[in-house]
């Protein structure tokens, strides 16, 4: 297969780097979790990275977080913990981008959940 | 003491003859087999690791196998080209199943435009697929010998499990991976399940079939596709000559990604189900990231 020189030594075009970057910035994202029982404990990461960590004493709580947030969407990787013996409990997380529509999933476990959830 | 010990043999040998004889056509049946099956099924692979199942011929001693099986496993899916052949060939009384067929495909478009639509028989790269073929497997096993329905569930909910776990790792591993990154060009098109159940585009180099060869066009449509969508990394296949693949990165500028396992286990830590789909997605992460 024959390789034309001027393709291998040209360099990328502007306009394709200042599209990515600008689609690479993070957005305000507003995020809440309701659980069906208090207290509970979580973590929130994405791409490896925790975003949201802490200990609830109530059933429902919110915090907004810088966050890039590609028109193919993000996962989310969730984990709650809920102490002693726990009947089947659920947990929604609920995510508002910056000018953009909210959309929730909720996760079912006993004692605690760990799964990645895809929005919006 | 003497007649103990032929006593022992005895029983041995009459156990090894008690057992459920299936002939597996595909590396990741034959998994699925052993482990459902257990102590009491004696399982031929006759499609070893590192063999690719699209150019695979059955050999004389391979009929023989068939003959004495009770249950031949095929993948299905028209990923074994050779099976109407081999049944006429073949005096064999077994049950044949091509577990593939008893669940939905994945359809797309053959190399070969005479083709026109066909279906995707990687189904393996989707573990809910896995889940589906184990249980059609216990099933079988259980009709050919429903005294041990209980082990054969056992062992069937144990592998079930062990699916489940790794299907978590998976989700948690490729959620490393921002979703736009999740571009991935392979050697072949086998990867259509995987893309499907995680939110991967696929350009295959190949049609569906090792044996297809990849058109100009094709090529040169998967160059201007890395370079647009500014795909990392070029994949190649355990099985396949990367010749190719190795062009194609040449000219687009992206890296090679490493060595997936397309067609079936391999060797090494690709030995395994569990092993082959751990190498082929942190192989994928890790290159794209």
């Amino acid at each position: 297969m024959a390789v034309p020189l001027r393709r291998l030594t040209s360099a990328p075009a502007p306009a394709v780097a200042a599209a990515v970057s600008s689609k690479d910035a993070a957005v305000p994202v507003h995020m809440e979790l309701e659980s069906s029982r208090a207290p509970f404990s979580f973590e929130i990461s994405n791409l490896g990275k925790v975003l949201w960590k802490g200990d609830a004493s109530e059933k429902l709580v919110s915090r907004d977080a810088p966050m890039v947030f590609p028109k193919e969407g993000v996962d989310l990787h969730v984990t709650v913990a809920w102490p002693g013996d726990s009947a089947r409990e659920a947990v929604k997380l609920a995510v508002t981008p910056a000018n953009d529509a909210a959309s929730e999933k909720t996760l079912w476990g006993e004692k605690k959940v760990d799964d990645v959830l895809t929005f919006p | 003491m003497k007649s103990l010990l032929l006593l022992l043999l005895a029983a041995a040998s009459l156990h090894a003859a008690d057992k459920i004889k299936v002939a597996s056509l595909s590396t990741i049946t034959t998994e699925i087999a052993n482990k459902v099956g257990g102590g009491r099924v004696d399982v031929i692979g006759l499609v070893k690791p590192g063999v690719d199942p699209h150019a695979f011929e059955p050999k004389p001693s391979d009929l023989d196998q068939l003959e004495k099986a009770r249950l031949v496993l095929a993948t299905g899916k028209h990923m074994e080209g050779y099976l109407t052949k081999l049944r006429e060939s073949a005096n064999a009384k077994a049950d044949l199943v091509q577990v593939g067929d008893k669940f939905p495909s994945l359809r797309m478009k053959a190399e070969d435009e005479n083709r026109g639509m066909i279906e995707d028989p990687h189904w393996w790269h989707s573990v809910d697929n896995m889940e589906r073929a184990a249980k059609i497997v216990r099933d079988e096993l259980v009709t050919i010998s429903p005294a041990d329905k209980d082990y054969f569930t056992k062992n069937a909910d144990a592998y079930l499990a062990e699916l489940d776990g790794l299907k978590k790792w998976i989700r948690a591993k490729i959620a490393e991976l921002p979703r736009d990154k999740r571009k991935l060009v392979t050697s072949h098109d086998a990867f259509q399940y995987f893309a499907k159940d995680h939110g991967f585009t696929i350009y295959g180099i190949e049609g569906v079939s090792t044996e297809d060869e990849p058109s100009n066009k094709r090529v040169s449509d998967i160059i201007d596709a890395i370079k647009t969508q500014r795909v990392k990394a070029v994949f190649f296949e355990s099985i396949e000559n990367p010749k190719v693949a190795k062009a194609i990165t040449r000219e687009s500028g992206a890296v090679i990604g490493g060595t997936l396992y397309a067609d079936g286990l391999g060797e090494g830590d690709a030995a395994t189900y569990d092993g082959m789909m751990r190498h082929n997605v942190t192989t994928i992460v890790d290159a794209l990231k």
